[in-house]
């Protein structure tokens, strides 16, 4: 390019520096907001993958080895050595992907289950049912606080080693062992106490004696290591109903004194070695997924091995998997939502860059028309405009791309640099491209018309099939389920674009046709505003194609966006109904009629159904969960659940036992037979549902009246779950609801774990890849409506200078100002009213249109889809919101114009 | 009739001499319409025209006669619908996309009416003349040189460094004509120079075209409504309804006392086809209507309207 050129471009870029300002806002707002997008997502999909590895706990995300057997006892090796160079082994041999995010290792050898039945020292134990095991591990006494009594020894006393060649006389060899003080009272232990432990049969040589050292309490009971080793604070309680009551819990020995546990010095038979590789959820991030994904494929092994004993084999395992698996399809449920989304805004943006382009050309049109009339070739004008283009969008795209990198920071991704380079490159070509087609119609500007011949019109009618086709495609294609391992689906995040576009083209095509026959009745009418302002209306004074398509697909965008919000903050709702199955879920080995009687008058509480829940019902070798409560009382707490199963009125059945059963049980309905424990029952089917709260739901349930069911099989059925209904106005804010669990867990005794509802909720909504896609959604609505404002003021700023002629001339003949206003409302309003119609319609059609494409139930949490929600109230404000802007716009407009000089607006004329 | 095959031959191989073949600027037969929506608009219905090299034509008609179409297709900003149109030996129908460059960069020059459409606001006067060569890719030092001198020729050598903005409309006008000759074309078109322009101004506007016409060897064609500059051009072309209908030429006679006095006639337009336009006050003075008699005389032809009495010599048409 010549000096003189680069000059030219210069002036040229001053004289318009304003519109070229618009432009280069737009590219650099857009470049921030797509590059914010990739760099918020790290964020969210990190903190959403750290959170999902919080919520698995330390069984779901530790790396495991776990083997019968021990490692025998040799007196040249020290076998914690050796447990240790295992561990060290197992880690050394973890792909590092994997390895690198392990904080911690442990060891521990646990014996099998031991029965207390017998007091050697002659007092006989009241309680059979408690059953316990002996526990060495490496690193127990560094997490706890010893309240009574004093740590376990690790000496092996000389009594239970014995001479080489005498057997140890198990009556004489005491092993030191420590309780927690929580499980020690509901065990009826105390300090001192020798509890006597017996193996089962057939292994049953003698009892090994154990004698309480000392009742620990934990420093942490919320630390992960308790999660591990959860029976060591508090037993397993469970009701039988030949023993009553049981316990299981877990006594810890010293460290050293692992030979115990092995049972190389008494007769203990089984016991089991674990290594556990803990990992820490903060160090992993969203990109590591695949690669741990891999490394959890080859997980090592490591074998343990002496002379005289069996070789055992470390096999490392874990749940993290499964737990990424879960992880990896909610991502990619968002990812696919996300991309429709930004695909759509990212069309939009385009678009309104191609207004900001053609506000440039319009302003230029003058020079350019000057340049080709001065001999300016296409080639040296389109090389001109692309420049200037280049000149204008790279520093803002660049801009826009650095400030993300600064204000939002995470890590970019390819987007950060591709959609920059896109923003650039469609303004190098759209302002040439615009020039050009500006450039044309030299002569007769008063018979211009717009491009209506059957070009256009094939053009049309193809956008329109494909726009179709596609929809229907990805219909009956439905879910993608490769999403996760390619990426973006084309089809799926350009279906929006092209109905939005489709919809466009229909409006603009079918919009005059109501438009003239209005006009005609207005003109019969000689009001001349509503007949002027109609027929502009009706020309191209609103700037052709892309405001309408901007604000179609911004609208479309901002209300799709807000459908899937609503959708998934019911779905969240509704799975917390699902998993839950009341407002308060309480179990304990069992609640006698007068406790959930004492807990119905607990204050906030509506309703309490007691149930009893049988998972070994049996239906054609099928297993069924079958659910036994009080049926009025589970109706009352079941009336507020959006997903509640239909109760009938009354379950009454002469004879058979009458049931609301699975639908996948008895789909015709009709009475069903099945067996729980030998017992026959015969079910009269009052009404079948998909689901039932409270019970996964891909199992087959059934739900029974209670005392017809102990009538039936002659059992107790204790009911060991308590449904809790609460009052409408119930406070749920976490400190609400611990007092009121402490009322209820007063009311009801024994109660081991408490499930809250709202608490489930929170948990879903509040989780790092929930909050922070409900949070770019909320962005998008914004978004999408922004974008859309702009396309409203970029419409009326490019046609601008043609409007104030005329207003100008309007009022040279005594238009006053409130008739200026009227008249551009009415030129502008029939365009804006059919997008923000067509907008609004086609935002509420499009979720329900790509339905069976995208899959929201790993976002929610829930295991049933949720139907689409229309938040009524965000897109009545968003409706609300756009009128505004639009009279707002038009207000400025006129106020505008009515600041000008009539003389000098007129003068310029229209080429000016 | 009987010819002889030898002069069947002669006629058929002799040289017959193209309509306006030395002509500079040619229009024969132009026809332009535009067409929109349902609507035709012929706004050159079958124009002739004939410019001679360095000839300086005015052209005027009433407003919607056609003048500003046909500078506007001899500009190669439009294209003819029917017709041929060559300026400079270019034939304006047959011309690609670069051939078109070419021809704007290098043949004509333009001025149009509003100094908005022929000056950038933003540029100066030097910049502004120098906008053409800058996009026909002169040397810098060329430039300079072009700029310099057209502008002193034109006298607004003062206005170098000034924008549209800080001159007056007559210097604006005077570096428009400036700009169009900054490639040096073969053909200056203007339309309505002096529209926009007091008498005296247009004056000095009118003088800047003279002193194109004359010192750089342009033809010029000037459409103008201003009866001043119509007059002072050696040959006006009338144009109604799309076509050229009458034309005045003037001629300065000194006699032997050395007056110098100036006549101007003016001709009907007689197209290759034969027609002629009659002069619309003639046809209103004698009520002609749809018909009128013709008759044939040794050295002209008669016109009488239709009804009167019938021509008492020479042959007869009506």
């Amino acid at each position: 390019m010549s000096t003189g050129a680069r000059r030219l471009l210069a002036r040229q870029g001053r004289a318009h520096a304003g519109a070229l300002a618009v432009v280069a806002a737009v590219v650099l707002v857009t470049s921030f907001l797509a590059c914010s997008v990739p760099r918020v997502l790290s964020h969210v999909y990190d903190q959403g993958l750290r959170d999902t590895l919080v919520a698995a706990g330390p069984t779901g995300r530790d790396l495991t080895a776990t083997a019968s057997g021990y490692l025998p006892l040799s007196e040249d090796d020290d076998p914690l050595a050796a447990y240790d160079r295992a561990t060290q082994a197992l880690l050394a041999d973890t792909d590092p992907s994997l390895a690198d995010r392990v904080s911690g290792t442990t060891y521990s050898v646990t014996s099998e289950l031991l029965t207390a039945t017998v007091d050697l020292g002659g007092q006989a134990r009241q309680d059979p049912a408690t059953r316990l095991s002996l526990r060495a591990a490496d690193d127990w006494q560094d997490h706890v606080d010893i309240v009574e009594g004093a740590r376990p020894s690790g000496e092996i006393p000389p009594e239970c080693v014995g001479p080489p060649d005498a057997p140890v006389d198990p009556r004489a060899c005491v092993i030191e062992v420590a309780l927690s003080a929580d499980a020690a009272p509901e065990m009826q232990i105390a300090v001192g106490d020798i509890v006597p432990l017996e193996q089962g049969l057939p292994f049953g040589g003698g009892p090994v004696l154990t004698r309480v050292v000392a009742l620990f309490e934990p420093v942490d009971a919320e630390a992960d290591y308790w999660s591990r080793a959860g029976r060591a604070l508090f037993p397993y309680q469970f009701i039988s109903d030949d023993t009553g009551l049981n316990n299981e819990g877990i006594a810890f020995v010293a460290p050293r004194a692992y030979p115990f546990v092995q049972g190389q010095v008494i007769g203990i038979s089984s016991s089991q070695v674990m290594i556990q590789l803990f990992t820490e959820p903060a160090t992993f991030s969203s990109d590591d997924v695949h690669p741990v994904q891999r490394a959890l494929d080859r997980l090592p092994a490591s074998r343990l091995a002496s002379a005289d004993a069996p070789v055992i084999t470390l096999q490392l395992r874990s749940q993290l998997d499964s737990v990424l698996e879960d992880y990896v399809a909610q991502r990619a449920t968002a990812d696919a939502v996300m991309s429709v989304a930004l695909a759509g805004l990212l069309a939009v943006a385009l678009a309104v860059l191609a207004m900001a382009a053609r506000l440039v050309t319009e302003r230029r049109r003058v020079t350019v028309r000057l340049a080709v009339a001065r001999g300016a070739s296409a080639r040296q004008l389109a090389g001109w405009q692309a420049i200037e283009g280049l000149a204008v969008a790279a520093p803002a795209a660049v801009a826009g791309s650095v400030l993300t990198a600064v204000v939002v920071g995470g890590r970019g991704g390819r987007a950060t640099v591709a959609v920059p380079l896109l923003l650039v490159l469609a303004t190098a070509v759209l302002v040439p491209a615009l020039g050009r087609a500006g450039s044309r119609g030299a002569g007769r500007r008063d018979l211009w018309r717009r491009w209506a011949g059957p070009g256009r019109l094939v053009l049309e009618l193809s956008v329109v099939g494909v726009a179709v086709a596609a929809v229907l495609t990805l219909r009956r294609r439905g879910l993608t389920t490769s999403a996760v391992e390619l990426g973006t689906d084309p089809l799926l995040v350009s279906v929006p674009v092209l109905l939005a576009v489709s919809v466009g083209i229909v409006v603009l095509r079918v919009f005059p046709i109501p438009l003239r026959s209005v006009g005609s009745l207005v003109a019969r009418r000689g009001d001349a505003v509503p007949f002027l302002g109609l027929a502009r209306s009706g020309r191209d004074v609103a700037g052709g194609t892309a405001p309408v398509i901007v604000l179609l697909l911004g609208l479309t965008m901002a209300v799709f966006t807000s459908v899937i919000s609503a959708t998934l903050a019911r779905g969240g709702v509704e799975a917390s109904w699902q998993s839950v199955g009341a407002d308060l879920r309480l179990a304990s080995a069992g609640y006698p009629d007068e406790a959930i009687e004492a807990a119905r008058e607990v204050d906030g509480v509506a309703a309490v159904a007691p149930a009893a829940i049988s998972y070994d019902g049996e239906f054609e070798r099928r297993d069924v969960t079958v659910v036994a409560t009080d049926i009025g009382a589970y109706r009352d707490v079941q009336r507020a659940n959006p997903v509640g199963p239909p109760l009938p009125a009354s379950l009454d059945g002469a004879d058979a036992l009458p049931a609301v059963v699975s639908s996948s049980l008895a789909p015709d309905g009709g009475p069903l037979t099945i067996t729980l424990r030998d017992t026959e029952l015969v079910l009269d089917v009052a009404a079948t549902a998909p689901t039932l709260p409270g019970i996964p739901a891909d199992a087959d349930w059934v739900l029974v009246p209670l005392d017809r069911l102990r009538e039936a099989t002659g059992f107790g059925h204790d009911a060991e779950t308590a449904y809790v209904a609460l009052d409408p106005g119930t406070p749920t804010d976490p400190a609400s609801l611990d007092r009121l669990t402490e009322d209820l867990t007063a009311a009801l005794p024994g109660t081991a774990a408490v499930t809250t509802r709202a608490a489930e909720a929170r948990e879903v909504a509040d989780s790092g890849l929930v909050t922070g896609v409900r949070g770019l959604f909320a962005a998008g609505v914004v978004t999408g409506a922004a974008y859309a404002t702009l396309a409203v003021v970029l419409t009326l700023v490019v046609t601008a200078r043609q409007r104030d002629v005329v207003l100008s001339q309007l009022r040279t003949l005594g238009l006053s100002g409130r008739q200026a206003r009227a008249l551009v409302a009415l030129e502008i309003l029939p365009l804006t009213g059919a997008a923000l119609v067509s907008g609004l319609l086609l935002g509420l059609a499009t979720p329900w249109l790509l339905a069976p494409a995208i899959d929201l139930r790993p976002f929610t949490g829930s295991e049933v889809a949720t139907p689409l929600t229309v938040d009524a109230l965000s897109v009545t404000a968003l409706a609300a919101g756009f009128a505004v802007v639009v009279g707002v716009a038009v207000l400025l407009v006129t106020a505008a114009n009515r600041r000008r000089v009539l003389g000098s607006v007129l003068r310029v004329g229209e080429d000016a | 009739m009987t010819h002889s095959l030898e002069a069947l031959e002669r006629q058929a191989t002799a040289h017959t001499p193209v309509f306006g073949h030395e002509a500079h600027v040619v229009c024969d037969n132009l026809v332009r319409i535009f067409k929109t929506e349902g609507v035709e608009v012929v706004a050159l219905q079958g124009l002739d025209l004939l410019v001679d090299e360095g000839e300086m034509v005015a052209v005027v008609g009433a407003s919607g006669s056609g003048k500003s179409t046909l500078l506007t297709i001899l500009s190669g900003l439009d294209v003819p619908t029917a017709g041929l149109a060559r300026v400079a030996g270019q034939d304006l129908l047959a011309m690609s996309g670069r051939d078109r460059v070419r021809y704007q960069r290098e043949v004509v020059g333009f001025v149009w009416q509003q100094t908005a459409r022929n000056l950038l606001a933003y540029l100066t006067a030097a910049e502004n003349v120098a906008l053409p060569l800058v996009v026909a890719g002169a040397p810098r030092r060329r430039r300079a040189e072009r700029v310099g001198e057209l502008l002193e020729l034109l006298g607004v050598g003062y206005c170098r460094d000034r924008r549209p903005s800080q001159m007056s409309g007559g210097e604006q006008q005077r570096v428009s004509i400036a700009v169009a000759s900054a490639n040096a074309p073969e053909v200056l078109l203007a339309d309505e120079p002096t529209g926009e322009l007091d008498t005296a101004t247009a004056g000095e506007v009118f003088d800047a075209l003279k002193t194109a016409n004359r010192e750089l060897g342009m033809t010029i064609l000037v459409v103008t409504h201003d009866p001043l500059v119509a007059g002072q051009v050696d040959r006006t072309v009338g144009i109604r309804d799309g076509r050229t209908s009458v034309e005045v030429l003037r001629r300065t006679e000194v006699d032997e006392h050395g007056q110098t006095t100036h006549h101007a006639d003016e001709y009907a337009v007689l197209d290759r086809a034969g027609r002629l336009q009659l002069p619309r006050e003639f046809v209103t003075e004698l009520e002609m209507d749809r018909r009128v008699r013709l008759a044939l005389e040794s050295d002209h032809i008669g016109v009488w309207p239709d009804g009167s009495a019938r021509p008492t010599r020479g042959r007869h048409r009506g």
